[in-house]
Formats: structure tokens, sequence, C-alpha cells
């Protein structure tokens, strides 16, 4: 791991990553780059695939927002050999849901280049929105204010894998000088990079250690009451179905999600489609039942599918209409879930999906 | 059985004039042709009988015949409650006498070897022990003494000429 | 139709005759001198290597619909089989392929069409005897279930300790009961042929006085130590000792019981005693966690399988077995405790007494059997060597070798029956009949059957109710067919008894309303006869006929796929073993393409000596070479391997470098083996420094002369049942006794010492090894530890190994020293990559299963077999191959490959292509079609096993009668059931 410090901070962070990303086309290391932008449609920047660095200008990987999952993305870009090395800048949780998916042949990461960073989190759109309205720069504004991280959602400010893993590159800002970072090499391959882009290797940033142990402790500390206040809702069955009480199945959160990655969701087939003397069966045993039927069944069927999985994105909550924290109870189940199999998401793309995994032998082995 | 390996070893001649054969088949022909009678109620506490390794399956393999049968035939003529050591016959323990070993200095040897021959004694529980043979007797009484049973031990011929019918 | 054969013994070689016959096209009756089918396996409930039972892998594969798809140890149901218990052949007469073939049926007391397998007879009758299923550990009845879990569970008469007192009689319900009845003979003809497969029995150890067996009542059977091991058995599976069930903590096996015993005139091995005493001994120290000290004595421990040495080693290490190499002469009864005493004479002659809770004696086969007096009739085949003790899988070859001799007098192949769907009735919605039978009104007190009629009238879908007082008897079956076809049905449910009782009946309906098997549902209505009370009783069984009945209406129709067969073969190996399977094929009328990488067919056996062995082998290549349908290709190369089972196509490389396709229905792969090397025991040093092959070569071809050696030494296992190379290689030690026999016979006042570690002489080898002792043949063991030194100085070969019996070394300075060093098969690494099949680690092919499918490779329609396969001498090989052979007629003797009812397919649309189906499929049926970016199920090779299903995290698998949705709702039935 090695640290490429920046000691020129007139550009600004910003346009400091900006330049770095455009100098991947101009020097042709790259042939495309896969980075949140905004653009003139939207006032939340958007995942964007740039060819040609003179359009990069709106490049701004920092900016606290993620209005949808870039693994998604990323996993479309790659899904079969194009013969392009592309630069894939994403969060760590983003990196770690591109893992799972790889994991499963939905694509594949030869010829990519991951850039990453310290993420301190993001903001909901709406919430993002006003800020930035309020003055420019709202990412040098937020990385240097301690009043707006603290408006980063729920699920980012319980998040304790805010450092990247199986990335090439990371865009540190976590125990810099304000107004400085650096680029921290993971790989060989992000080494070569960094140095034909003509960085020269340093110390390593004078408090990182210190700011990410603090922001580990405090983020884990809040993981904890997070957790704990869930597992005591849902510790009940009614808990349970007060918490998902509005759920419309609209399948949003199945949307967002970055490993629900199935071609057809088995909720959209027959398997679920009723026929009306079925659902009126189930009104005649129990006098009365709530509609849409299989709320309380597509969470606990995801739960199962994919809460190997979960990477804590908590995309799921900010996309439901009915304001149930979804991504809460996703992750509280999951902790426990992959505790069980020893399964840590992203981890490592040879690491086998506990589901998945065939043993010979007799029960209780 | 000695004499006759002997004899058929360094006196081969003797055979072109002369018949040999065992106790045993004396015995059979006697009492099967009714020139002995014996008295069956004579011997009707529990008898068991030894198959010494000379007359079993040393003369099988030399002579090409164990006699097993025939003194339990002769048994059932005349006692009524005779029973097998477990195991019997060709399968039957050595009592280690060796044949001889009596005579020998080699005592803790000699009663060593005793030990699974009164063992089986013991599990049968008999009143009398009956065997033809006397290295056999000798290395049994011999045994069972030291063992502080207390159980008469006879020739086979001994309690047929005990059971003979006088007249 | 005719019966094509009779088969005696329904053991498991009867079974697999009968079903390489039956998969052919051929009826078959099938006899046993029993009640029940399955012979001595019946009561055996683990094999190993996997210590599991595996006995259904005997099922057919191909075409399983005409067969049973459950546990094989609860009957034989194939459609072209027929099962006669209880009978036995009492003649046979005629020319082969016209046999007039008499059985007697003994008289069981129970009319089987009349038994409702209730079980009343049974609790009312007085006599209890000893249970011979148990092997005398539990007791049973004089009407009683000759093996507890076989269907139909008819119950019949041991006529032999019936008191004749007529209260089952009485307790009959049906009537099903005559005391009085006569055996009757059944006559068959013409039939081709008839095949004996009555096995032997076991060695009763109760008729010497030595093991105590009867008497002592710790003193078990290896049978007997299964049954107590078993969870169906008179402990349920707790290792109790017989006498007090106490737990065993001390167990001993005494080897060799009634074999390898001059005395008892038993000069023979029975061959599976070794592996199965270290089965049992691993099985017992499983079930007590370890807590549990096993010995085995024994004189050799003869693992002469491929696999067996590993096994047995692994064994030993894990679970700390102690083998003590001492035959034990007798046992001996503790004196005040059940134990008992072992006496033996340890490695350093110190006299050994231990006590044990349990003696297992491994009991071999039975002597002094005769065979019948038909035995020799043409036509007439019995497996090789009847009354030998084998191994599995050696049973089976020697079945299908013994199923090739009856099928060769029987003409091609019998076309197989098309069975006919109704497309256009499947087609239409679905609509269900439900018949309820009134079980002779037997249930009137507990099931309200009027309540369930009126209930499901009102249900939705309603089916269409037929009423019936008894389903099971014929009549009844002809009322549900005539109501099938009046109503047009395409669902059936049957709520009547067990249903397995009926399986052939259904079946038959099935047939004739030309709809697929799985669209009839029975349902065993006494299942709900629980003691509740009559209204919770009719509640329970209704809930599983509507849940039922719903379920099918969601079954679809499979989709069928129909593949034509190319009816020829590829051989891959002109040896012995590649030799018979091509001779097999086209005996039976099938094309074949022998390739062979020589120029010169014949493998190992061209270096045969004149001799009976070698003339058998000229009149194969000669029958090969001038077999119009064998095409032979010699010095030819296989570059690649495509298709699937049934439509093969191979590339081969002429010897002028030109490329050919053969196209082919299925392939046997033999590309056998020959001597390893070795450099242990200064191998190549010297010139009098021989193997054991080029030996027997050079006596056979009387290049060597026994009389130039005056003193020969002998190292068995040279090089080898020891890692890297941890197998025993079968052959050596037969062949080094008769090497020895040879040269003493021609110079008896050579001198000759044989160094080994186990004498492997199995079977009726047993024999020659009695002669080499007789003849004076000196025999000095040794373990891997004292290996024997070898040095070579000044042109003499010095010999130092350590004799355990005077416990100090012997100096030999011998003229001969031959090694035998054991075979390796032919590197196969490009061949089985051409075959995308898998080699064990030591480079042997390996075979689907060693116990079950010891020809079949992992992949459908690859066979495999000979020395490639494991070490085998020149007989086994070509019993292989004609076993390999008929392996592939069951593809190739049909002009086509039809979809069973359950198999898997997938729903492309739901499908990721993730790809963690494909290696797990345990039939490797599932490939990626790269060209169409598609997974691809192999339906001919699937065996509808369900892995995939429960696998794929996309629910994209189809298994054909067991789809999502059903099953969804029958669960969904079942919980609102449980929670009203």
């Amino acid at each position: 791991m090695m640290m490429y410090p920046l000691n020129s901070p007139d550009q600004g962070i910003v346009q400091t990553v900006r330049s770095m990303l455009q100098e991947l086309l101009g020097k042709k290391l790259a042939d495309a780059v896969l980075v949140l932008a905004s653009n003139p449609w939207s006032d939340v920047p958007m995942p964007t695939l740039f060819t040609d660095p003179d359009r990069m200008e709106g490049v701004d990987p920092l900016a606290p927002v993620a209005p949808v999952s870039s693994a998604r993305q990323a996993s479309a870009l790659t899904r079969s050999p194009s013969g392009k090395t592309v630069v894939l800048v994403l969060r760590p949780c983003e990196i770690r849901a591109l893992i799972e998916l790889v994991k499963l042949n939905q694509c594949s990461l030869e010829n990519a280049i991951i850039i990453s960073m310290d993420c301190l989190g993001r903001m909901e759109n709406k919430i993002f929105s006003d800020e930035a309205k309020t003055g420019p720069g709202i990412t040098e504004r937020f990385l240097s204010s301690p009043e707006l991280q603290g408006k980063i959602t729920t699920t980012c400010s319980t998040c304790n894998d805010f450092l990247p893993e199986n990335a090439d590159i990371t865009l540190c800002t976590l125990g810099a000088e304000p107004g400085h970072m650096g680029f921290e090499a993971l790989t060989d391959k992000g080494k070569a990079l960094l140095e034909s882009l003509g960085f020269k290797k340093g110390d390593d940033l004078p408090k990182r250690k210190q700011d990410i142990a603090a922001l580990a402790d405090k983020r884990s500390l809040s993981k904890k009451e997070l957790f704990d206040a869930t597992a005591l809702q849902m510790s009940t069955i009614d808990g349970f179905q007060t918490f998902i009480g509005r759920c419309l199945n609209c399948y949003n959160c199945r949307t967002a999600c970055p490993v629900c990655y199935c071609k057809e969701c088995v909720f959209l087939t027959d398997v679920f489609a009723h026929p009306p003397e079925l659902l009126l069966e189930r009104a005649t045993r129990r006098g009365a039942v709530k509609m849409p039927t299989d709320t309380s069944m597509f969470h606990l069927t995801r739960l199962s599918h994919i809460g190997h999985a979960c990477v804590g994105c908590g995309q799921c909550s900010s996309v439901c209409p009915s304001d149930i924290q979804v991504a809460d109870m996703f992750r509280t189940v999951s902790e426990k879930t992959q505790a069980f199999f020893n399964y840590t998401p992203g981890r490592d793309v040879t690491e086998p999906i506990p589901q998945l995994v065939v043993r010979n032998g007799k029960r209780g082995d | 059985m000695a004499t006759r390996s002997g004899l058929e070893k360094w006196f081969p001649e003797f055979f072109e004039k002369h018949k040999a054969f065992t106790v045993f088949d004396l015995l059979v022909t006697y009492i099967s042709s009714g020139r002995i009678t014996l008295d069956k109620n004579l011997f009707t506490m529990k008898i068991a009988y030894h198959d010494p390794c000379n007359y079993g399956r040393k003369s099988e393999e030399k002579f090409g015949h164990g006699y097993y049968e025939e003194p339990r035939w002769i048994l059932s003529q005349f006692v009524s409650n005779w029973v097998d050591l477990y195991p019997a016959g060709a399968n039957g323990y050595c009592c280690g006498g060796g044949g001889g070993t009596m005579l020998t200095p080699y005592k803790e040897v000699r009663s060593h070897y005793s030990r699974k021959k009164i063992e089986q004694i013991k599990r049968v529980n008999p009143e009398l022990i009956v065997l033809p043979c006397h290295s056999c007797h000798g290395q049994i009484k011999q045994a069972l003494a030291e063992n502080n049973m207390d159980i008469p031990v006879k020739y086979l011929w001994e309690i047929v000429a005990e059971a003979l019918i006088m007249d | 139709m005719n019966i094509h054969t009779v088969i005696a013994g329904a053991g498991i070689s009867g079974i697999r005759a009968a079903f390489d016959l039956a998969e052919l096209g051929h009826r078959v009756v099938l006899l046993d001198k029993a009640p029940s089918s399955g012979g001595i396996l019946s009561q055996l409930d683990h094999q190993f290597p996997d210590n599991h039972c595996g006995m259904c892998t005997l099922l057919p594969m191909i075409d399983r619909d005409k067969g049973p798809q459950f546990c094989l140890r609860k009957g034989i149901f194939h459609d072209h089989v027929t099962f006669i218990p209880s009978a036995e052949i009492v003649s046979v007469k005629g020319p082969a392929g016209q046999l007039s073939v008499v059985v007697e049926k003994q008289h069981t007391g129970i009319d089987p069409l009349k038994c409702m397998a209730c079980g009343s007879c049974e609790s009312v009758c007085p006599v209890s005897v000893p249970d011979g299923f148990n092997e005398g550990y539990s007791t049973r009845k004089a009407v009683f279930l000759p093996v507890p879990h076989q269907i139909p569970n008819h119950r019949i008469i041991d006529f032999s300790v019936c008191t004749r007192c007529g209260e089952c009689v009485k307790a009959c319900p049906v009537s099903a009961i005559n005391l009085d009845g006569e055996a009757r003979k059944l006559e068959f003809n013409p039939v081709n042929a008839v095949i004996l497969a009555t096995g032997s029995g076991q060695y009763d150890p109760a008729q010497s006085d030595l093991y105590g067996f009867g008497v002592l009542p710790n003193v078990v059977t290896s049978k007997g130590l299964e049954r107590i091991m078993s969870s169906s058995g008179p402990s349920k599976g707790q290792l109790f000792r017989p006498s007090d069930n106490k737990p065993i903590k001390r167990m001993a096996f005494l080897q060799c019981v009634g074999s390898r015993n001059l005395m008892e005139n038993a000069d023979h091995c029975s061959s599976v005693c070794c592996m199965f005493a270290v089965k049992e001994a691993v099985m017992a120290c499983e079930k007590s966690h370890d807590d549990l000290t096993v010995s085995i004595f024994y004189m050799d421990m003869r693992t002469f399988g491929r696999d067996f040495q590993r096994y047995k080693d692994q064994a030993e290490t894990s679970h700390g077995l102690r083998f003590i190499r001492c035959r034990v002469h007798s046992v001996e009864p503790c004196e005040n405790t059940d134990g008992m005493k072992i006496s033996y004479v340890n490695d350093k002659g110190m006299y050994m007494e231990e006590t044990v809770d349990l003696v297992v004696l491994s009991t071999g086969k039975k002597t002094g059997l005769t065979h019948p007096d038909f035995y020799q009739n043409e036509g007439v085949f019995a497996l090789s060597d009847t009354f030998d003790f084998k191994d599995i899988g050696e049973s089976l070859v020697a079945a299908d070798v013994a199923a090739g001799k009856a099928m060769a007098l029987g003409g091609p192949p019998h076309t197989p029956e098309q069975r006919i769907f109704d497309t256009q009735r499947l087609s239409k919605k679905a609509m269900p009949l439900l018949v309820l039978c009134q079980c002779g009104n037997n249930l009137s007190n507990d099931l309200d059957l009027d309540l369930i009629e009126s209930h499901l009238s009102a249900m939705p879908g309603a089916p269409q109710i037929l009423k019936l007082e008894q389903a099971c008897g014929a009549a009844g079956f002809e009322s549900i067919g005539t109501a099938l076809t009046s109503s047009q049905a395409n669902r059936v449910v049957i709520a009547a008894c067990n249903p397995f009782l009926f399986d052939h009946k259904i079946k038959a309906l099935a047939r004739d309303a030309q709809l697929p098997d799985g669209f009839f549902k029975t349902l065993d209505m006494r299942s709900h006869v629980t003691g509740k009370t009559k209204n919770e009783q009719t509640q329970s069984l209704l809930s599983q006929i509507k849940s039922t009945v719903n379920s099918l209406n969601l079954t679809l129709p499979v989709y069928r796929e129909k593949r034509t067969v190319t009816p020829s073969a590829l051989v891959v190996g002109g040896g012995p073993a590649g030799l018979s399977a091509a001779f097999c094929l086209a005996s039976a009328g099938i094309d074949v393409d022998l390739l062979d990488k020589e120029s010169q067919l014949g493998g190992n056996g061209i270096h045969f000596s004149p001799g009976p062995e070698k003339n058998s082998l000229d009149k194969l290549l000669s029958s090969v070479t001038n077999h119009p349908k064998i095409r032979v290709h010699p010095a030819t190369c296989l570059t690649r391997h495509q298709g699937l089972a049934g439509v093969f196509t191979a590339t081969i490389t002429t010897p002028n470098a030109v490329e050919q396709k053969i196209p082919h229905g299925a392939a046997i792969v033999a590309t056998g083996g020959g001597q390893a090397q070795t450099l242990d025991y200064c191998a190549s040093q010297h010139n009098g420094i021989l193997s054991v092959f080029d030996l027997a070569k050079g006596l056979g071809d009387k290049t060597l002369n026994p009389l130039d050696f005056s003193k020969v030494v002998m190292i068995q296992c040279a090089g080898t049942r020891e890692e890297p190379r941890n197998y025993c290689s079968r052959i050596c030690c037969t062949k080094a006794l008769l090497n020895a026999i040879a040269i003493k016979e021609a110079n008896p006042s050579a001198s000759i010492h044989i160094f080994y570690r186990d004498m492997m002489s199995y079977g009726e080898s047993e024999k020659i090894y009695t002669r080499a002792r007789q003849a004076g043949i000196l025999f000095i063991p040794f373990d891997l530890h004292k290996k024997p030194q070898v040095a070579v100085n000044n042109q003499t070969i010095h010999v130092t190994g350590f004799d355990p019996v005077l416990q100090e070394d012997v100096q030999l300075a011998p003229d001969l020293l031959v090694l035998s060093t054991g075979i390796v098969p032919t590197d196969n690494q490009i061949i089985s990559k051409i075959f995308h099949i898998n080699t064990t680690q030591d480079g042997f092919l390996k075979e689907a299963n060693s116990k079950w499918r010891p020809v079949d490779s992992g992949r459908e329609g690859i066979f495999v077999c000979g020395l490639a396969r494991a070490p085998l001498g020149f007989q086994e090989a070509m019993d292989e191959g004609i076993s390999a052979a008929m392996r592939a007629l069951r593809i190739l003797g049909r002009p086509f490959l039809e979809t069973p009812q359950v198999t898997a397919r997938v729903r492309h649309s739901l499908c990721s292509r993730c790809q963690a189906c494909i290696p797990e499929c345990p039939y490797q049926a599932r490939y990626l079609d790269e060209e169409n970016g598609k997974i691809m199920v192999d339906s001919v090779s699937c065996q509808g096993c369900g892995a995939c299903a429960s696998l794929c995290p996309n629910s994209s698998i189809m298994m054909g009668q067991f789809e999502e949705k059903g099953i969804m709702d029958s669960i969904e039935f079942f919980l609102n059931e449980a929670c009203p």
C-alpha cells in the first residue's frame, strides 16, 4: 500500500481528482471511464461513461451522493469481454457488490481498473440537492464540515466498511491536512498507473491512522445501536409486520439493490400470480387479508436469497416510497447470516457463495 | 502310538507278521461283539472326557486316523452323563503334558501349560475326568492338585474294567 | 409375449442380470427361493467406501420410467420383470433357445392378491421364533414379514413352526389365509436361457466348537454385527452386546472363519471378508464415536481391489484399528463376566491374552454345496464360480457376462415399446378424477367419506368423483379405467391404501389412458387413522386430497425429446478387454470401430506364453479381426470426442495423418496398462533380478531354465502398496506362487524364499498358496517398517531380511531375485480430457461407482474397463469388456432414446448463466452451449435427482412434475391445515 500524497492544494481536491481521471484518458492509459458526473438535466450527479477527456468538467466522484449503486452499471459494462480497458470509479460498497456479481458470472473484472475512495458517506438525493443549492463547491464543503457529514443517510452513518478492498487506487482524504489529499496504490497495477501519471511516492498522510480509527469507532457504535434496535423491533412477528406494514410490493428496493441480479424475479412469475380463488380462500380462512398479499414473503425471500451478499449500500431504503428502512432490516439480518457462514461479501472473488457449496458427508459433520 | 511309530520306523518287518491296533479298537470290538458286558448304572456322575493330542491330532497326521469317535462310543455304552470339554476332538486343547514332561525338571513350564486345560475343566465342573493317555493322566492329576481342585482322574479302560459284569 | 430368460436367485447379481435383459426389452422371470428379493444384501445397510447403501444405483438409468424409481430394497417393479418369490427351478429341459423350465412355487399360506397388509394375522399368532432377518437377535411370529421394509408387505407363513391353530385365518378381514395349500408348478416354455445366480450361503460357525457361536451370546457373525448396527435391527442401531445390552468397548474380529482351513476341507479364500471386516470396524468406530478398541486378527489382509489398500490404511489411522497378524485358535469365555478371552502370539513371539466384549467371526462362504442337475445343460448359464463370494462390483460384472450369454441366444435386442401420450387430452385444462375407495367398508368408523365427497364437490376446480367399494380388486381397476375413458379426465388421484402395492396396476391404467404415470397419485387413507376423532381424521385426509388435486392440476406435461441413436460403437484399445467388448457388441448386431494405438492388436496379451490363456486370446483375436461388423483401426489415435449419449462423434487420425470422423452411439475406453518399474531393491543392477511377469514369460516360453536357479528369492510389493503408488496390483502374488511352484517342480532341490506383506491369493488361488507351502517354498512376512535390503556386490546379489519367527535377520545370496513390481495404467491424461472423464490419483480411469456401476464412467454413454480401470487378471479383464458392452447395449440396442417424465429442463429466461449447476450435477448432464450462450441439460444423462433445482439461485430449473408453483401451493395448503 503506497501513498502518493499531493502537496499542491491550489487546484482543490475535486479538480485534482478530475485532472487525474482526464489524464488517464488523455494518456491513453484507459479507453473509458465510468464516474459520477453532473449533467445539465439533473440536480444530482449520475454515473457517466466518458471516452473524451474534454467532456469531463462535471466529474466529481467524491460528491456526497449516489443516486444509484454504480455496481449495476459497472456490471453491464463488463458483462462480456469488450476488449477495452475501462476505469470504474466506485464506492467501497459498490466494489463489494461488483465482486459478488463476478462470483455469479454476471461480469468480469479483467481489463478493469478500479478506483475508489475513503467513503465518508452519501446524502439522500433531496438533501444533497438542497445543500448543493446553498452554494458552490458542495464536495469541498462536505469534506471539511463535520456538520454536513452528519447529514448522510442512516445506513452510511452506521457503516464501518468505508475503506475499499479490491481496488487499484484509493482517493484518500482521511488524515490529510484540510484541502489536501493523497492517492494510494493498493495493487501493482495501481502503482504503475500512478507512476505513469507522474505522481511520486511519499509518506502516509499525517493523521491517517488516527482519523480512520476514530471514524471506525464512531461508526461501530452507531451500528451496534441501530442493529440492536432493529433486532428488537423484529423480534416478534407483530414487530416485523409493523416494520414492513406499508409495503406495496413496488419492488423498488429490489431494482435498486446491486446484488439482486435475477433476470426475472420469481415474484413476477406465475408462482405468485394467484388466481382469484386462492385469494378468496385465503381471505375466507383468516376472515380478512391485506392486499397486496405476499409482501412479507417478498422480504423474507429476498433476505434468504441475497442476504449473504448484502453489502450495506442502503439504496433500498433510499428508494422506498413508503419510507420503510429496508436497509436496516437487511443489514441487521445479514450480519448474522454472514457470521454464521463466516462469509464476507466482496472480500474475495474466489470465496464461494455459501448456498452454492455442496459437501458430501453426514448431518452434523 | 509311540510304539507303533517306532515299530513302523525301525522294525517295519514286524507288520508282516503281526497286526497292531489300539486299545480303542480292542474295546470297541469286545463291546460290540458282546464279549464283555458293562453295568450301565455304575457311572452316573458327571464325567468329562479329555482328548489327548497323541491319540487325536498326532495319530491323524501320522496314521491317517484320529481316535475321537471311538472313546465317545465306548462311553455312551455305559455312562449316562458324560460331556465334552469345549473345544473338543481335533480342536481340543493340549493338557500340556507333552507326552512325558512329568519326567523332566521343567516343572514351572509344565505347570504353566496346564492352565488352559484347568480352565476348560472348571467351566464344565465334572465329578470325574476320563482319558486314555498316561501322560495326560499324570499331567492333569498334578495340575488339579496344584489348583486345589479335588476331581478324580481315571483311564478309560479303568472305568470299563470297573463296570465289567462278571459272570 | 414370450419370456426370454428365467433367472434363479434375486440377489443383486440376479437383479442386475434381470435389469440388463429388461432394459433391452426382453421379458424376464426372476425367482428366489426366499420369500423376498435382495439376497444377502437385504440385511446389509452400508457398503464401503462411502458407507452408504447405494443399492438403488442398480436401477435402470436409461428409460427409467419402465422401472421403479424408489428404493430398490422395497422390491422389484420393472415392466419387463416378473418376480416370483418362494420359488425354485426344478427342471430344465430342451435345447438352448427352446428350453422348458419348470418352477415350483411354495405355498406361503397367504394370497397376495387379497392381502391388504394390515398385519392382523401377525398380531394374533401365538408362535414366536428367532428372526432370521436379524440373525436371531430378535423374534418373529410364524406369520411374518420376511424383510420388513419390502413392499408389497405381504406376510408369509413359515409352516415349519406354524402350529395350525387357525387364529390368523379368523383374524384376516379379507379371508386371504389358507393353511392347507400345495406347492404349485409353473412351466415356462419356450425360454431362451436360464441364468443361475443363486449364490452360496455363509459358513455357519456353529458347526465348529472353536468359536462358541450359538453358546456364548457375545460371539456374532459379521452379518450378525451388521444387523446389530442397523437402525432397523434388534437394538435400533445401538452398539450394544447381545447378552446384556451393555455398550461394546472392545471388539475383536477373527478372520478366515470357515475358510483357509484344511481341517474343514476349506482350502479356499472367501475374498471379501477382509474388506468387510474393515468396513464393519470403521462403522462400529463411527457409531461409538471412537470410544471403541477394535482388533482384527488376520493371516493376510487381502486388500486386492484397487482402492482397498488406501481404505484400509485410512481406517487404521483414523480409527486406530489394531491389525494383529495371528490366527486365533478359539474363543474362551471369561470367568465371571459376559466377556471373552482371546489368546494370541504377537509379532515378537510373546503370548498375549486380551478380553473383549464382542467377538465377530468373519465367516466366509459355505462349502459342500452341489450344483443342480441341469447346471451343465446348454442354455443354462451360471455366474462364474457361482458359489464363490465376490465383491459387489465383481458380482455385477459376472451378472452382465451371464446376461450377455443369455442375450446371445435370443437374437438382437427387442425394440422397447414406446409410450404414446394423448397430447390433445393433456393440452386441455386440468380435469382431475378423484377415486374414493371405501376399503370394503373397513374405514367407515374412522373416516367420513360422504363428508369428503360433499366438501370436494363444492370446491373450485372440483374433481369428478368416483366412489368404489374396493379399488384394489380387478373389478375396481376396471371401473377406474372405464371412468377415465368416459370422463376424459387427464389427472387422477386415488385415495385408497398403500400406494406401492399397486404401482404396476397404476402404470397399466396410465398406459391405457395414454397419460403420463406422474399424473396419477395414490394416497394412503389409512395413514390418517391416527387415533384422533373421526372428524379430525376426515379433515386431515380432506386437506391431503385437496392439496394433491391442486398440485396435480398445476403439474404440466413434460417436454419430451426423442433422440435417434447411432447404432454403432467406438472401442478404444484392442487388448483383452477391448477385444471382448467389441466381439460382444458385434455379436449383438452392432457395428464397431475398434482403435488401437499399436499396429498389432492384443494389448498385454501379446506377451502371453503358449498355454490356455494364449489360445483363448488368439481365438478372440481371430473372431474380432474376421467379424464383418468390426472395423479395426490399428496404429490410430483418438484426437477428439464430442456429443451426447447416443449421438457421439469421434475424430481419429489415421496412420497417414488423415482425419476421419466416426459417429457412434456409445464408447468403451479400454486403454490398458503394463507392468510397473521400480528402482527399489537394486532392480536394474543385475541380470539375475527380474520382474515377476518377465520371469513368468521366460518360464512359459522356455527361454529361462528352472534348473539354472538353485537359490531364488522373491520380494512382493516391490515399490508398490506404499505411497505414492499405494494400491495392490492383485495378480502378482498368484503369479509369483505359480513361478515358484514351476521352478520347484522342475528343480526340487532349489531353495525358494518369498518375502511378502500379505499373500493376495484370493478365491480359489488359495489352493496354489497351499501347494506352494506344501512344496517346501518358504514364506517370510515383512512390513513397511522393516523391508528386506538388497545389495549387489561383485556380481552377487545379497538379500537381508528380518524373519519374525526367528526374530533375527536372514542372509540370502540368490542367483535369481524376482520383484513383484505391480501394474500401472497407460498414461490416461489425454484420453480422460478427450472424454471429459475422471482418473483416480494413480492414473486409472475412474468408474462412476466402484460397487454398483463398475464399468460406467461418470458420463452416460462412455464406459471404462480392463487394466485402464484397475489391475486385473486376463479373464477378469475379458469379463469387464463384456460387462461394458452390455452397458453400452442399453443405448445401442434402441432405435431412439426418450426423455423420462421427471427430467430437468432449463427455463432460459430465468437463468442468469451463473453456471453454478454444471459442476454439481452428479451425472455430468449439464453443459454450457457456448454458441448459443445457454445452459443445456442432456435429458438422457439426467436422472431427475433435483440437485440442480435445489441449487439454482434463480429457480430456473423445471423438474417435470415438481414445479415450483405446485409445491408452493401444497405447502400453503398444509400450513393452512396446521394453523387454522
